[in-house]
């Protein structure tokens, strides 16, 4: 049967043969390949036949796509199953090949619906199929063994997606498990399956359960998982509680996105973001060297996945370091580089100062006049964003008596100190200068006058004397001269006086 | 032929009426436009009277010959009524057209079906030696109850099914059964 079509075959029915079921196919080497099968039972169902060949078909709106039982050496490939309880059943059957099929958005009846379901299968090949949209279980073995599950895709589905129950020496490799509300590969009593590469990410729901990335439970032991990867599901990435599981070689990750913010408000793109683990380079933007890409314009980097911890021998981890550098242009950043604890997937901020220092000067006000020999400037600074590595001023006089040493806070109060100070008038500069090496500076209109104490006065007068008496030019002394002046001016005036009076008489 | 009389008649009073129009001034155009538009009216009422009367004649005698051709099977084209889609409206029957009925049918030679829409009244039974090839055949398995009919490709029997061909149900209510059984052949 090719290229054509086939609906309303088949109904729900107690016959022990199932050929009531749909398209039952009860005989060997068949094909199926490229039609489209609707409202069926079940779209194909394959009875304790071999070797057919189901290629390329589309299920869909089936109660079940397509049914191996007690078949074996069949091939399906490339088979869609859409809207089915069951996308996919294998019971009985050994030694089948499904490759590149995919079971979307199945119906949710009673307590669930399955993408691929083995019950009592052997040595099945499972090979890049996919399951996703809302699966109650993706991909669902019971009391089956032996069999491979390689390259398999569960996404976006309802509960679990790898699980087995009661099946032993199955061996997982490379499949992934994202974005699922349940367990990402889930054993329950079954033991000596061997999980290789195996990746599950965001898995997890509500806490109702435990649920993990990989989760072991109740007697599935001597297990060996290696080299598999739990990145952010929810509760847990490992969880186990049986016995003499080997989880060598596998890794607890979780994400971690760097921001970078502005001191001042506001993202700061272009950062370069570099990320070690135990030293090892993992992420490493352009300024570092690597290619990975700066903060955007949210300030953000893109997820990282980054190891937080590493299983060593048996169910034995060890916590790996985290160690993150930010740079962006030579400005400070606040706690950089640091340690980071990637126990949760997070966002690690990063404040770069890019914000240049406040300073003021509180005392002398402007202009004011000061009247001490001891001059003081006193006022604050504010790093904004870093610390302040330096405070100066211009005037060689003053010298900075607080704080004592660089570097000096990211607020506080300083104080320059002067002696001896003469009248005068002058500007002082308080510069400071952060950790971004931005400076600010503070001017200050300064003027000092010393005030007149007796003695001072008495000193004046008596230098007064001094000069008036001891300085002489050409055989007199000032004083002589100073007499005669005020001599001659008062005769002068007297006759002006006496002559202006006689004038008016007449 | 009345209706055809008619219509000719008509065109030709319109036509004349152009004609005599192209040939005066316009105010007798337009009077005798008038006297034209007027005649014409009485007689398309006529027309639409003999029209209707003879519409239900030929629905009528159509109508029987098709019933006359069914019982004598002298016209192969059948129509079967069938309820499309899972929930029709009801006492809204949709006539489906099929090339061929088949009741049971046993096929036991080689056999090729080929652009042809057919209602399985009964089972379809690919037997022993039979070789039934179905290109772009719809075939619609007539059931008043799940399972009432089948087909069946049975033992060293042998389908092919291609060629966008469509294998469903008269009635989607009801379900039909699909075997192929052990030792046949089916692609």
């Amino acid at each position: 049967m090719n290229n054509s079509e086939l609906h309303y075959c088949g109904y729900e029915n107690s016959t022990s043969n199932r050929n009531h079921y749909g398209l039952w196919i009860n005989t060997d080497n068949t094909i199926i390949e490229n039609n489209t099968l609707t409202n069926n039972y079940v779209g194909t169902i394959i009875w304790y036949s071999h070797n057919n060949t189901i290629r390329n078909n589309t299920a869909t709106d089936n109660h079940e796509g397509f049914w191996l039982e007690g078949s074996s050496n069949n091939t399906l490939t490339g088979n869609n199953a859409t809207n089915a309880w069951y996308g996919f059943t294998l019971s009985y059957s050994s030694y089948n090949n499904l490759t590149g099929n995919t079971v979307t958005n199945p119906y949710m009846w009673g307590t669930g619906c399955f993408g691929f379901y083995m019950q009592y299968g052997t040595y099945n090949n499972l090979t890049g199929n996919t399951v996703t949209n809302h699966t109650y279980l993706a991909f669902y073995l019971i009391y089956s063994h032996y069999n491979n599950l390689t390259g398999n895709n569960a996404t976006n589905n309802d509960y679990d997606n790898f699980n087995l129950y009661d099946s032993w020496y199955n061996t997982l490799t490379g499949n992934t498990a994202t974005n699922n509300t349940g367990e990402g590969f889930f054993l329950v009593n079954s033991s000596y399956n061997t999980l290789t590469s195996n990746i599950a990410t965001n898995n997890g729901g509500p806490p109702i359960y435990i649920k993990a990335g990989f989760h072991l439970m109740s007697y599935s032991d001597h297990n060996t998982l290696s080299g598999n990867t739990a990145i952010n599901n929810t509760q847990y990435n490992f969880v186990y509680d049986g016995l003499n599981n080997n989880l060598a070689g596998s890794v607890s990750a979780n994400f971690l996105r760097v921001k970078a913010l502005a001191f001042g408000g506001g993202a700061v793109q272009g950062a370069q973001v570099k990320v070690q683990v135990d030293g090892n380079t993992i992420y490493d933007s352009i300024g570092f060297g690597g290619s990975n890409p700066p903060t955007d314009q949210n300030g953000l980097t893109e997820w990282i996945v980054v190891p937080y911890k590493t299983y060593v021998s048996g169910t034995t981890a060890v916590e790996n370091i985290t160690n993150v550098t930010v740079s962006y242009g030579g400005l400070y950043i606040d706690n950089n580089p640091r340690i980071v604890n990637m126990s949760t997937s997070h966002t690690e901020t990063f404040i770069v100062d890019n914000v240049p220092p406040t300073v003021t000067i509180t005392t002398p006000s402007n202009d004011t006049q000061v009247n001490t020999g001891v001059i003081y400037i006193n006022g604050t600074f504010n790093g904004t964003g870093s610390q302040i590595l330096s405070i100066s001023i211009n005037d060689p006089r003053f010298t900075l008596v607080e704080p004592s040493s660089s570097p000096y806070g990211i607020t506080g109060t300083y104080s320059f100190k002067a002696s001896n100070i003469e009248s005068s008038e002058f500007d002082v500069q308080v510069k400071v200068r952060d950790q971004s090496g931005l400076e600010t500076t503070a001017t200050r209109h300064v003027i000092v006058e010393q005030p007149l104490s007796l003695t001072d006065i008495l000193k004046s007068l008596t230098a007064i004397l001094l000069l008036l008496t001891s300085n002489s030019q050409s055989g007199f002394s000032l004083l002589i001269y100073v007499a005669a002046g005020v001599a001659a001016c008062a005769g002068v005036a007297a006759g002006v006086l006496f002559y202006y009076f006689r004038l008016r008489r007449v | 032929m009345t209706i055809t009389i008619k219509v000719i008649f008509i065109r030709k009073s319109i036509s004349n009426s152009i004609k005599s129009s192209q040939k005066i001034g316009n105010k007798e155009r337009m009077g005798n436009y008038m006297k034209q538009t007027v005649r014409i009216r009485k007689t398309s009422k006529k027309a639409i009277l003999l029209t209707a009367v003879l519409l239900t004649t030929m629905i009528t005698i159509a109508a029987v010959t098709a019933t006359q051709n069914q019982k004598q099977n002298i016209n192969p084209l059948i129509y079967q009524t069938i309820l499309l889609g899972t929930n029709p409206p009801t006492n809204q029957p949709i006539l489906a057209k099929a090339d061929e009925t088949w009741n049971d049918t046993i096929i036991s030679t080689t056999n090729t079906t080929i652009n042809k829409e057919i209602i399985l009244n009964g089972n379809l039974t690919i037997a022993d030696g039979g070789i039934l090839t179905l290109t772009n055949v719809t075939l619609r398995v007539n059931c008043t109850t799940n399972g009432e009919h089948r087909i069946e490709v049975q033992n060293n029997g042998t389908l092919y099914i291609n060629g966008s061909s469509i294998i469903t149900a008269l009635d989607p209510s009801y379900s039909f059964l699909f075997w192929v059984q052990s030792g046949s052949t089916f692609r």
